[in-house]
Parts: structure tokens; C-alpha cells; sequence
């Protein structure tokens, strides 16, 4: 009896001891990611700003970091966000240390002339309230908010959250012998339990719950989880009207507003990076087969978006060295595709990291073959009782949470440090307005041509093919100043101009009667400015 | 004795009502379906303004107490209070314990006259409660919350200034061009409102009609015109070469509710997201927390049509089941009859797509019966859908009231112009004399789906002896009107709960449903046997509820349901 205490208090040092905890470093908790923020305002006062989005119901505020230098509204703006997915709890890590390392080396060369040109909106964390779940008593993988919902519409509101049986601090599986049972142990490994094909012949042994019991109960385990609405849910493209954790309407919820409201607020915003389940770098996204028009959306990326997409996955995948791609799940409502598709930016997003499973492959399968070596992330098969399981065998284990989204510790430099370079590299191809090759001619007496170049210097155009048609999204303006005795004979004061691909100029010009200084301006918040100015004499 | 007594009951109340005759018959005789003397004071031949509103409502809430409360839903975006009112007679029971019917006006801003519909609405059913018997009935099983405007800022604009809005005034850039506001209308010859401009041409397109020279024409092929209109009163305040662009506002507040919503580039006037505008969000939070809402009615202009939806095309997840279909159809031909030159059309179809409207969130969200009519047509001028000409109407019967007389001004870009043309207060909203009889008509369309609401009852209890001491009691639920107490859409996304059969007395031991009556086919309720959850009692039917007791009577039924009220009935 002694003996076999000793071994399993051995087992138990072993696992804590050698074996990498799956939680330790990887990402702060809330407090921890705040005094970072306020810290980085404090080192850096003169190119760091922090502003509170929100304050969620729970009563955590929601921070954004504004970096840049000069006037940061009136120049190009990427907006990079974490937290929107809160199981996804490196997110977080790759945001804040993003505001950080910029910061960092703000003095060299290249990144300071970036800081001059480019502001960037840093938002570590858009859905604290499920990302708090990672750092609680007790796990599990968490998306949504702290909103009190009724998930299985039975009018009563987070009546049946899950349970830790096992005390163990985390919500894993439970599975209960069952002849009518639908799931049976994986030939591959069969700790992972799959459901049974009937046309291969097999029959299920097991029902397979998540960890917890029957509380309301109505024959269902957990369907009614304390909270809430989930961040990534609740976006407006193809939103799903009535469904689990979507909330009652696109954009209900006060985080999902908020950023929202941040972000349209900016206008000069023309890119948004996520970071969060959704991925269009390691395969750029496919573009659609009708334009855009009146009464229907697209259904697919529009055509002249495709470059700038091509653009940015080849410089992801040239900066991170990953090959492949995580399965593509572009949920209904999701953030990355609403950045896109209804705040009409040019809008990235990837997960960072993830395990690559072979054609037909179980996820769970590949996941224990690719991280058992250096990670303790199987929780083993153990009985419970079972008395809330009408008197069958009962057994709680299985992949531990975070455990298929959250990279290893030890990779986590190297994601932080490629997703950096990535960014910087995309930021240098800005949109860039710039006014060249100005021309005064004398037309007659008393009469000048004034002509010039709009040029965009950056390789991204002024703006997103899909944002070209959205009110939200500034188009670039031409405007010239005659002086008070200057009369235009021909061309607007005025005038917008249309949207510019990178590396492509437009010529104008104006007959301008009188002498005198006359300046000219082109550009918008979203694309920069440039001036210019000429006497006429 | 009793006769006597009965005797001198009959010809007190004779007395009395002479002496009512007698004191009113000097000034009025009462018209039929109309109050004789109204204690609160109303005209309905001229547009309330905002403060004009605010006046009535309180002097309503003032006369009957019994009857109405008002409350503010929010504010708007220039700090108006959102006004909704509500209806019931108290002593018959709490608003919220009946079913309900929503009514709002003036969403947009330009379609002022669905706020007279709907405070005529309220001014009726106030003095009308007490003498018109169908009337007192009706606010005994009922409750209505009124918006008489759910865009007062809107309205003010149009009351208040020369130009009409469609939107709001939350400040929008319009031609994104990073100013915001700083080119709407001017009015150019300061005579209050913004109409037309034309230009003399050599070579223009257009005439003037030999027969009436305030209307222009279009020139035959081959024929040179006198003149081109050069659109509306107003100049190019910031040099592009544009007039008018970006006004006060500019979005659709009818695209702003969150259901089947679109992004502006898809479904234009659509805002940033669902529920962007302060207005659209109070209305929302007032509705979510009035689940008794069961029918409602959205007030537009203009073109006489009663719309029911869906309006989008195979319309996603509200497409509408047939039991409801058929409910939409004999309302709205109902409603063809009761208001003549409208017809029943369906939105997507009849009209065009829109994407995140009111009527769809109503029905799509809430699962509520929802109509909205688009106020005037041209056929109420002579009663004809042949003779629609408003140039005639307004020489024959506004006596040119309604026309502003072309005017010349000077424009810094055209040079001469001549401005006039149709006053805003006519061509889309009601001439004054037509306004009562329109509000009429459409209040009784309102009051005719508020009286199709849910009415329940428990029609039978039967108690009958089985072997061993136990009792089978069945009980019948009948709704007496046309709606079901849950919509398709409120069956399929349980938009509100079940309704509940509760029985009182003995002991209970199992409840159920009697789901086929004539087969005595049953299916038990395990859970809670005291309580009978039912999915829906549909309109003109009923549902069979049964318990198994031990013990001894009476026992009482109680039915709640939160679009169908509450109802008790007990044996002896």
C-alpha cells in the first residue's frame, strides 16, 4: 500500500518535472498583460498610446495600443488583433510581443522610417472574459463571454455548465459504456475515441459526453454552459441567425461593438492582421465567381484582391518556412472574413500554429503522434462513478484542453519572431500616395496648365477592391488651392480620385487664370498624403 | 319589488344619457364611429411636430389614467425622447399579461404621416373605451405599444427645416471624401422648402404644358423644349463638382435591424452593422423585453400597399410555413376591404430585396405577425386608379395649395435658375383633408390584427373514474382567433416558451398531451406533470391536455401563454 502511494506521488513528480507543462510562460494572464501594455506606454510615451475599447459585462476592459509616430490618424493604419478566439490563447502572445519588439527597435533604421509612415493598432486581447478560462481553476476551452445565454433554448439561462468529475482542474471527456452507444476506440490509437462506421462493419460501445453531468436533467450533458457568446461568432458576414453562442443579433455583444467601433472609427485603418483560427497566409483565399453587385454579396475574395493576398501569403510562408495548411474553417460570423468582406479592408489572419494530420487522418490521432514526445497531453482513461450515468462504467480522460490549438512553449520564440518579420515586410508595401512630376506651362497670356502625377508608391492600391464600393472606407482626394485672384478655367477644385493600384500614377491637370502661389494636395488617411505647391508667373 | 327596482334603474340611465344628448346637441350631433366630444382635444387634418406629440400623448395620459402610460424608450441621437406608449384597461388585467400589438410610424424621416396613424390609433381607442363595446373589449384582452415616431430627429428635420430626410442625422460621409455633412440642400429663394430647380434652354428637353403652366413636360423626339431641370434646390459647397451629396445624415434606418442584414455595398443605406443607430437600438430593447408582442404594424409611405414579407428572396431561415401564410392572407385581404386603393403585396416579390428591415427582424427575431403599409396613393385623389393626375387634384380641391410658383434666383454655378415645383407636403404624405379617413381606415386594420391575436380559453374539463382510486382529467384549451399563439419561426427557434397548462387540486401523478383526440393517442410529459409545456395552440384550434390524479375536486386549469394571456377555469 505505501509502496504503490510512492509510486504514484513518483508519477506525478516525473510528469511535473520532466515533462513540459503545457501552460507555464506561454502567454500572461490578464493582469500580467495589462502591466505589459502600461508598460510599454510608460518606456515608450512619445510612439505608444493605450485606450480602453471596452469594458466587458464581467469587467474587463479591452486595450488597444496605439504605436506610431506623428499624426496617427492621417496615415495608413494596420490594426493587429489577439483574443479572438480564446482558445487560441497564444494570440494573445503574438500581439502584445508584436507591440513590443516594434518598440524595441524602434531606432533602426528600417522600423523607424515604418513608425513614420505606417501607425499600427495593437488589440492583445478582444475577448478577455473567454480567454480568462485558460488561466482558471479549472480549463477548458473557452470562446465565449460572460453574457448569460440560454444555449438549448429551453428558457432557462447557464443551467447546465460542465463538471469536473476527476477534480483534476480540467474539463476533458467522459465516456460511458454503452451497447447503443455510437463511438468505439481508434484502430489507430485507441485512446482517442472515434464514431462507429456501420458500413465498415462496426458498432459503437461508448457514448461520449464532454466532462460533467445532466444537471436540468433534460437527457443532455453541458448544453448549457455558464456564458455566453462567442467574439468569433458574432461578426455580421454570414452571421448564423439563432445559433449556439452566436448571440441574439450580429454585433450584440459589447466587445464585438467596441472593436468594431474602434476599427470604423479609423478610418485610415486599410489592413487588419488576426490572429485566431482563420488562415489566408499559408493558402490565399479563393476569389469569387460573380462581381459584387446590388442585393447579393460575393462569394469568394474579389478578383483585384487576389495580388495583395498572393503577396501576403508568399511573405508568410517565406518568413515562417511552414508548409501546408490548418484545416479551413471560415465559421459563419467570423472576424477575419467580416474585416474583409464588411469593414472592406484588406484583412489577414492565421493561427500561428497547428498540428498537420495526414489525408483522413483523425485530428486527435496526429495530435498525440506529433506532441506526445514533448508534451504530457493525453489525461488516461479513469474510472469515475457511475451513479450520474444510470449505474454504467464511467471513465473521464482524453486530449487535454488547449492542448490541439495552443502551440509548445518552446516554439513559441520562433512563431513570435516569424509573425513579426511578416508583418513589418507587409507593412513596407503600404499604400503611398505621392505627387510627382509637376508641370507649369504658360497657355497664354495670363493662363497656366498646371499639371501632375498622382503616383502610388506603395504596392498595396489606395484600397480593397471590396472596400472600393463600401461608404465605410475614404477615397483618396485631389484638391488644389488657388490663391484669392486665381480663377480655375477648367478642372474641379475638388475631385475624387479612383482607386489606384500600387506602383500605377494618373495624370491631371487645370487652366488656371492670375498669378500666384497655387498647392495641391492629394491622398486620404487611408493611403497618406502629399502635397505640393507652385507659383504661377 | 325587483321589477320596480329594475324599472328605476332603465329610466335612470335614460335620463342620463337625455341629459348627455341634451347638454351636447346644442354644438354636435355624434357622427357614426366617431367620439361626439372627446375629452382630449385632436385635429387630424395637420402634422404633429415633435412637441406637438409630446403635447397629445401627455394630455391623453392625463384624461385616462385607466387606460395609457407613456415612457421613453431611449434617447435619439439629438436627445429626443423615444415615446412609446401604452395601451390597456389596467383593471382588467397588467399589459403585460395579454397579447400585444406593436405599432411605430415615421422610420423614415420624409414618411411623416404613419405618426398620425398611429397616434389617431391611441386617440381613438381612448375615446372610444367605455362607449363603443368592441372597443372597451378589446383593451380588457388586449395591450398596444404605440411609437408614434421611431425617428424623431427625422421628423424635426422635416418639420423644422426646408429639406426632407429619408435617414436620421447621425453625421455620415457620404462621398467619402473625409468631410462629413458640408454638402446638403440650400434654399435658395428662403421660401422654407426645397423643390425643384429648372433652367431655360434653348435646346432643353423639356416644356411647359400649354394646358397648365406649372407642370413640365417632356419634348417629342425632333421637338426643341424651352427648358432642363437641373435638380435639387441647392449649391456645391466644397468645389466637386457635385450639388447636394452629403447632407445632414444619410442612411436607411429601415436597413438597420438585425436580421438577413447586409453591408451598404450589398443593401444600400445599410449602416456599420445591425442596430448602429441609437433609434433602432431603444426601439430593439424595447420589443426584446415585450415578448407579448404577437402582431405589429410599421408605418411607410407611400404608394397604398399592405407589405408582408419575406424580403429576400427564398427569404433564409423565415420563409413562411403555410399556417402562417394563410394567417398573412385573410388579415391582409381583410385589410384590401377595410382600407380601398390597397393592395397586399409581398415584399421581395412585389417590391424589391430588402436585407436587415424592420419587418423582417420583427417576424425573423421576435416570430411576431408583422405588416407594414405604405401610406397614400395616388387613387385616393378621385377615387380611381385611372385618374391620378396631381396637378388637376391640386387645382380642383387644394385650390393650388400644394404648389410653389417657379421662381427665379440666381445660382453661382447655373447662373439663372427658376425654382418651385410640389411642396414636400404632398406628392408622398396625405393632403389634409384625406388624413382622417386614411388614419381611420388603417387604425381599424390595426385594431382588426390586434382583435385576431390569441384568444384562449378552456372550453371543456371532463373528470373521469379509473379502476384503484385514480382520476383522468382532461382538459381543452381552445384559441378563439385566427393567430397562433406561436408563429412557424417562434415554433422552430423557441423564440418564446411553451405554452404552459397548469392543474390545480388533487394529486397529480402523470400529465400529458392528447396529441389525436379522436384515436385517444397520447404522449406523456415526464417532467413536471403539474405543468403541460404545449408547442402551440394554433389559431381556431385547440389542444387536449390530460392528467392522472389521485384525489378529490375541483380542480382548476390555469393556461399561460405569453402571446395568448393567461386563462383559469375550475369545476364545481
Amino acid at each position: 500500500m505505501q509502496l504503490k502511494i510512492r509510486k504514484s506521488v513518483i508519477t506525478a513528480l516525473l510528469s511535473a518535472v520532466f515533462i513540459l507543462p503545457l501552460t507555464a510562460g506561454i502567454s500572461p494572464d490578464n493582469a500580467m498583460l495589462t502591466t505589459r501594455i502600461r508598460a510599454l506606454v510608460k518606456s515608450h510615451p512619445s510612439m505608444c498610446s493605450v485606450s480602453t475599447v471596452c469594458t466587458t459585462t464581467g469587467g474587463t476592459d479591452v486595450l488597444a495600443l496605439t504605436i506610431g509616430r506623428g499624426e496617427n490618424g492621417e496615415k495608413p493604419g494596420i490594426a493587429i488583433l489577439g483574443g479572438i478566439d480564446g482558445r487560441y490563447i497564444h494570440s494573445r502572445e503574438m500581439a502584445i510581443s508584436f507591440a513590443e519588439e516594434i518598440l524595441r527597435r524602434s531606432s533602426e533604421p528600417e522600423i523607424s522610417a515604418l513608425l513614420d509612415k505606417v501607425t499600427f493598432y495593437v488589440l492583445p486581447d478582444v475577448s478577455p472574459e473567454a480567454s480568462a478560462q485558460y488561466f482558471s481553476g479549472m480549463k477548458y476551452e473557452r470562446n465565449i463571454n460572460s453574457n448569460s445565454t440560454d444555449d438549448d433554448r429551453d428558457f432557462a439561462t447557464g443551467e447546465d455548465p460542465a463538471e469536473d468529475l476527476n477534480g483534476d482542474g480540467m474539463i476533458t471527456l467522459v465516456r460511458i459504456a454503452d451497447p447503443a452507444g455510437n463511438w468505439l476506440p481508434s484502430s489507430a490509437d485507441n485512446r482517442i475515441m472515434v464514431t462507429a462506421d456501420p458500413s465498415k462493419g462496426e458498432k459503437g460501445i461508448y457514448t461520449v459526453i464532454s466532462e460533467g453531468i445532466d444537471n436540468d436533467g433534460d437527457g443532455l450533458y453541458n448544453e448549457d454552459s455558464d456564458g455566453g457568446v462567442a467574439f468569433n461568432a458574432n461578426f455580421s458576414h454570414n452571421y448564423e441567425e439563432f445559433g449556439l453562442n452566436t448571440g441574439t443579433h450580429a454585433l450584440s455583444e459589447t466587445e464585438t461593438r467596441a472593436v468594431a467601433d474602434f476599427l470604423y472609427d479609423r478610418f485610415n485603418i486599410y489592413m487588419t492582421v488576426a490572429f485566431g483560427p482563420q488562415d489566408n497566409l499559408s493558402q490565399p483565399l479563393k476569389t469569387a465567381t460573380r462581381p459584387p453587385q446590388r442585393g447579393k454579396k460575393p462569394d469568394g475574395m474579389l478578383k483585384g484582391d487576389e495580388t495583395v493576398n498572393n503577396l501576403a501569403s508568399d511573405i508568410w510562408k517565406e518568413r515562417t518556412g511552414v508548409k501546408g495548411s490548418p484545416a479551413a474553417a471560415f465559421t459563419p460570423g467570423n472576424f477575419s472574413e467580416w474585416a474583409y468582406y464588411d469593414y472592406g479592408r484588406y484583412s489577414f489572419s492565421t493561427p500561428g500554429w497547428w498540428v498537420q494530420s495526414e489525408k483522413g487522418e483523425n485530428t486527435g490521432v496526429a495530435l498525440l503522434k506529433n506532441r506526445e514526445k514533448t508534451d504530457d497531453i493525453f489525461i488516461p482513461w479513469t474510472p469515475v462513478n457511475g451513479d450520474r450515468f444510470e449505474g454504467r462504467q464511467a471513465e473521464v480522460g482524453g486530449i487535454r484542453p488547449f492542448a490541439a490549438t495552443v502551440p509548445p512553449d518552446s516554439l513559441m520564440p520562433k512563431i513570435k519572431t516569424d509573425n513579426f518579420n511578416f508583418i513589418t515586410a507587409l507593412a513596407s508595401y503600404h499604400p503611398d500616395i505621392q505627387l510627382t512630376g509637376l508641370k507649369v506651362e504658360k497657355a497664354d497670356d495670363n493662363l497656366w496648365r498646371v499639371t501632375v502625377k498622382v503616383y502610388n508608391n506603395g504596392l498595396f492600391p489606395t484600397c480593397s477592391e471590396i472596400g472600393d464600393a463600401n461608404k465605410f472606407v475614404r477615397r483618396a482626394q485631389l484638391t488644389i488651392a488657388p490663391g484669392k485672384d486665381q480663377i480655375l478655367i477648367s478642372g474641379q477644385l475638388r475631385q475624387a480620385l479612383p482607386r489606384l493600384e500600387g506602383n500605377r500614377a494618373m495624370e491631371y491637370s487645370w487652366l488656371i487664370t492670375g498669378k500666384g502661389k497655387i498647392s495641391i494636395k492629394a491622398g486620404a488617411v487611408n493611403c497618406g498624403f502629399s502635397t505640393l505647391s507652385a507659383e504661377l508667373k | 319589488m325587483k321589477k320596480s327596482l329594475y324599472t328605476i334603474a332603465v329610466s335612470a340611465l335614460i335620463l342620463v344619457s337625455q341629459q348627455v344628448t341634451a347638454q351636447t346637441g346644442a354644438f354636435s350631433y355624434k357622427a357614426a364611429g366617431s367620439p361626439a366630444e372627446p375629452k382630449v382635444a385632436a385635429t387630424w387634418n395637420k402634422y404633429y411636430t415633435y412637441e406637438g406629440i409630446t403635447d397629445l400623448c401627455n394630455r391623453l395620459v392625463k384624461a385616462y389614467p385607466g387606460l395609457i402610460t407613456m415612457e421613453s424608450a431611449g434617447k435619439s441621437y439629438e436627445g429626443r425622447d423615444m415615446i412609446v406608449l401604452t395601451l390597456t384597461d389596467k383593471a382588467k388585467g397588467g399589459h403585460t399579461s395579454k397579447p400585444a400589438y406593436w405599432v411605430d410610424g415615421n422610420i423614415h424621416g420624409n414618411e411623416i404621416q404613419g405618426t398620425e396613424m398611429a397616434l389617431y390609433t391611441a386617440w381613438y381607442l381612448c375615446e372610444m373605451y367605455g362607449k363603443n363595446d368592441f372597443i372597451t373589449e378589446l383593451l380588457g384582452e388586449k395591450t398596444f405599444y404605440i411609437a408614434p415616431t421611431i425617428n424623431p430627429d427625422g421628423r424635426a428635420y422635416f418639420t423644422g427645416n426646408a429639406g426632407s430626410l429619408r435617414s436620421g442625422v447621425v453625421p455620415r460621409d457620404d462621398d467619402r471624401d473625409g468631410l462629413v455633412d458640408e454638402d446638403g440642400f440650400e434654399d435658395l429663394n428662403g421660401d422654407g422648402e426645397i423643390s425643384m430647380m429648372r433652367r431655360k434652354a434653348a435646346d432643353g428637353n423639356m416644356k411647359t404644358d400649354p394646358s397648365d403652366p406649372r407642370k413640365m413636360i417632356p419634348v417629342a423626339p425632333g421637338e426643341k423644349g424651352d427648358y432642363e431641370t437641373v435638380g435639387r434646390e441647392g449649391i456645391d459647397n466644397d468645389g466637386d463638382g457635385l450639388i447636394n451629396e452629403d447632407g445632414p445624415g444619410s442612411y436607411d434606418p429601415n436597413r438597420d435591424w438585425g436580421y438577413n442584414w447586409e453591408p451598404n455595398y450589398v443593401q444600400n443605406g445599410a449602416d456599420k452593422y445591425p442596430f448602429s443607430l441609437p433609434e433602432t437600438r431603444a426601439i430593439r430593447d424595447f420589443i426584446t423585453s415585450h415578448p407579448n408582442i404577437t402582431g405589429s404594424q410599421s408605418f411607410h409611405n407611400s404608394g397604398g400597399m399592405i407589405l408582408k414579407g419575406p424580403s429576400v428572396e427564398g427569404g433564409g431561415s423565415e420563409v413562411y410555413s403555410r399556417p402562417d401564410d394563410r394567417v398573412y392572407e385573410t388579415i391582409g385581404r381583410t385589410g384590401e376591404k377595410i382600407i380601398p386603393g390597397y393592395r397586399l403585396l409581398t415584399i421581395w416579390k412585389d417590391m424589391y430585396t430588402v436585407w436587415g428591415g424592420e419587418l423582417d427582424w420583427m417576424y425573423g427575431s421576435m416570430g411576431a405577425f408583422v405588416y407594414s403599409n405604405e401610406l397614400w396613393t395616388s387613387y385616393l385623389m378621385f377615387n380611381d386608379t385611372t385618374q391620378t393626375d396631381n396637378y388637376e387634384f391640386d387645382r380642383l380641391l387644394l385650390f393650388e395649395d400644394a404648389f410653389l410658383p417657379w421662381e427665379e434666383v440666381d445660382h453661382p454655378a447655373y447662373g439663372k435658375v427658376e425654382v418651385g415645383g410640389f411642396s414636400k407636403s404632398f406628392g408622398r404624405v396625405h393632403p389634409g383633408f384625406l388624413l382622417e379617413s386614411d388614419a381611420h381606415r388603417n387604425m381599424a386594420f390595426i385594431l382588426y390584427n390586434a382583435w385576431q391575436t390569441p384568444k384562449l380559453e378552456v372550453s371543456d374539463i371532463k373528470v373521469r373514474e379509473i379502476k384503484g382510486g385514480l382520476k383522468e382529467i382532461t382538459a381543452t384549451v381552445s384559441n378563439l382567433r385566427m393567430m397562433p399563439t406561436h408563429s412557424a419561426q417562434n415554433i422552430k427557434y423557441r423564440i418564446t416558451p411553451p405554452d404552459y397548462v397548469t392543474l390545480e387540486g388533487p394529486k397529480i401523478i402523470s400529465g400529458m398531451v392528447v396529441t389525436d383526440p379522436l384515436n385517444n393517442v397520447t404522449l406523456e410529459q415526464k417532467k413536471d406533470p403539474e405543468t403541460v409545456r404545449i408547442e402551440n395552440i394554433p389559431g381556431y384550434g385547440k389542444v387536449v391536455v390530460r392528467w392522472i390524479t389521485r384525489g378529490s375536486s375541483p380542480v382548476t386549469v390555469n393556461v399561460r401563454s405569453v402571446r395568448g394571456g393567461k386563462v383559469s377555469r375550475a369545476t364545481d
